[in-house]
């Protein structure tokens, strides 16, 4: 995680992905072998960790067995579920505190040290710095919608195709698809960065709905297939025999059935595009600016009340994304029992 | 039997259905209109395949080969949408995001275009099952029976050549259970429709009445 590198320690010496970035922007061309092999050691350092993740997954399971098969009941375990959820609210009270603290400094006028609350709230902050955020709002809504629904597309035909013939792509086809959220995205994306250079194309947009469609494709499919496949498959076979044809089945009773796994997939697929970093970063050669892009940028500058406002926003855009996509199909069925949640 | 019988009703010649080496169903059979082939067999004997063979959604991994014939017509092989088999399963399954009335119009043939005629076709029928006034109404909202009896209602609205049961009395009630018999026979006799009952209760078989073919489930 370049991003979250760059945040939290701006000055220290960087982690391997960060001097990757370095080496690869470096105008002395040289540097760029030195980046392909560190780009090699980052995926073998990212394949270790998966290696040694699945393995202690592996050795808990086996040891939960062996208790569980000795009749083990651990019915005394209440210590370890408060500790567990004392964990749980402890991380997101930092996210939520995190988040109040930046919305406080988006609308705070004068705040010194040892007052508690700003002076006064203003809006001149979000005044300032909103007419200033269109082209990469616009950049960011634009790139966020256009790649979740070729997303959304792609997966509903994928998994269309697995009803029709009964039989999904297996498990290599899986594999491939979940490739990008397992290799380091900085191991791959400046080969797809040479690849678009090498394109001659000069549709910088074009390639970064793209480039972001690689990583929100994976999180859609897995966010929708679940929904999908649990879906009876008896009323497509119901629709059939009473002589509808597929798409018909597929447009008047699937699609409908699913709306509302088909908006959280899309909000899902959005929320990823939004927090795009890196990507966005490598295939818009600076030149495309998301919410995403311009907060981490601000992140290491000392303007408070600007990454309040560029931040907020971050959160607000997924937001109202999974917002809509519980309310529009609860007010859409709400005469429907079975549609409900 | 002669070729002028034959040609009406159901004919199934041949029919073999088998999971890799294991032979489910073997049955030739011919089930005149308004008459019923009752299918008995314990469960994970395979009888519900004789239906999805029939039906055309037979799942790829069973082999199976044998003629079926509907008044003289070869459904072998075509289409499901095209083969017109009413079926009926355990649960009503009504599409839960349409209304009462919605459902039954969604299986008018696509012949009838018109909005206002095909909901005034999923009304009359309703009408004729004591569900007058229900169109509108929510299916969730509806009792067991009521939601059987719309399940009915929309596979007749459908103009089907044939009838397929898999089990479809088996969740309701005693008394609901008798009552839904008789009004399903009773509907497929007088559409002059054949039957396919498949079932593991003898009760059923009775009701039907007609012929009765057993398979043994290797499953037991």
């Amino acid at each position: 995680m370049v991003d979250v590198a760059l945040i939290l320690g701006p000055n220290l010496p960087g982690t391997l992905a960060t001097r990757l970035l370095e080496w690869m922007n470096d105008p002395d061309l040289s540097n760029r072998f030195l980046a392909s092999a560190g780009a090699i050691l980052q995926l073998g350092v990212t394949a270790t960790a998966l290696v040694s993740w699945y393995a202690v997954e592996r050795l808990g399971g086996a040891t939960l067995a062996a208790l569980r098969g000795r009749g083990h009941r651990f019915r005394n375990d209440r210590g370890l579920r408060v500790a567990a959820a004392g964990v749980v609210v402890f991380i997101c009270a930092t996210v939520f505190s995190g988040i109040g603290l930046l919305a406080a400094w988006s609308v705070a006028g004068p705040w010194q040290f040892p007052d508690l609350l700003p002076q006064e709230l203003t809006l001149r902050t979000w005044q300032n710095a909103l007419p200033r955020m269109g082209t990469a709002l616009t950049t960011t809504l634009a790139a966020g919608i256009l790649s979740t629904m070729i997303a959304v597309f792609l997966t509903i035909g994928c998994l269309e195709r697995e009803t029709q013939t009964g039989r999904n792509g297996g498990q290599n086809a899986l594999l491939l698809l979940y490739l990008p959220l397992m290799v380091p995205q900085i191991a791959f994306l400046f080969g797809l960065q040479l690849l678009f250079i090498g394109s001659g194309s000069s549709d910088r947009f074009a390639a970064l709905v793209l480039v972001h469609l690689v990583f929100v494709l994976p999180y859609v499919f897995l966010s929708l297939s679940d929904a999908w496949r649990h879906l009876d498959r008896r009323y497509d076979l119901l629709s059939a025999a009473l002589g509808r044809s597929r798409l018909s089945a597929l447009l008047a009773i699937r699609l409908p059935m699913l709306t509302r796994a088909i908006l959280t997939a899309f909000a899902v697929g959005f929320a990823v595009s939004v927090g795009q970093y890196l990507p966005t970063v490598l295939i818009g050669e600076g030149r495309l600016q998301t919410i995403t892009t311009e907060a981490v940028a601000l992140a290491s500058g000392g303007n408070r009340r600007v990454i309040g406002v560029y931040a907020l926003l971050q959160t607000l855009l997924p937001f109202i994304a999974f917002a809509v996509a519980s309310f529009v199909p609860a007010l859409f069925y709400r005469n429907r029992r079975a549609m409900q949640v | 039997m002669t070729n002028e019988s034959s040609a009406t009703g159901l004919m199934l010649t041949g029919i073999e259905i088998r999971l890799h080496d294991r032979q489910l169903i073997t049955l030739s059979s011919h089930v005149p209109p308004a008459r019923v082939l009752t299918v008995m067999g314990p469960s994970g004997s395979g009888k519900s395949t004789l239906l999805a063979y029939i039906g055309g959604f037979l799942d790829p991994v069973f082999q199976a080969q044998g003629r079926i014939t509907i008044g003289g017509d070869d459904l072998t092989g075509i289409a499901p949408e095209e083969r017109r088999t009413g079926i009926l399963f355990q649960d009503p399954l009504l599409f839960p995001h349409m209304s009462v009335g919605a459902n039954v119009a969604f299986a008018v043939p696509a012949g009838i275009s018109g909005r206002k005629e095909r909901q005034r076709i999923a009304a009359e029928a309703l009408t004729e099952v004591e569900l007058d006034g229900f169109a509108d109404r929510d299916p969730a909202t509806l009792s067991g029976g009521q939601k059987a009896r719309v399940a009915l209602t929309r596979v007749l609205v459908s103009r089907p050549r044939l009838l397929l049961l898999d089990e479809p009395f088996s969740k309701l009630d005693m008394a609901l259970r008798q009552q839904m018999r008789q009004l399903v026979f009773a509907k497929a006799r007088n559409a002059n429709l054949p039957v396919i009952l498949v079932t593991h209760d003898e009760a059923d078989a009775e009701a039907a009445g007609g012929e009765t073919h057993r398979i043994e489930g290797s499953l037991g």
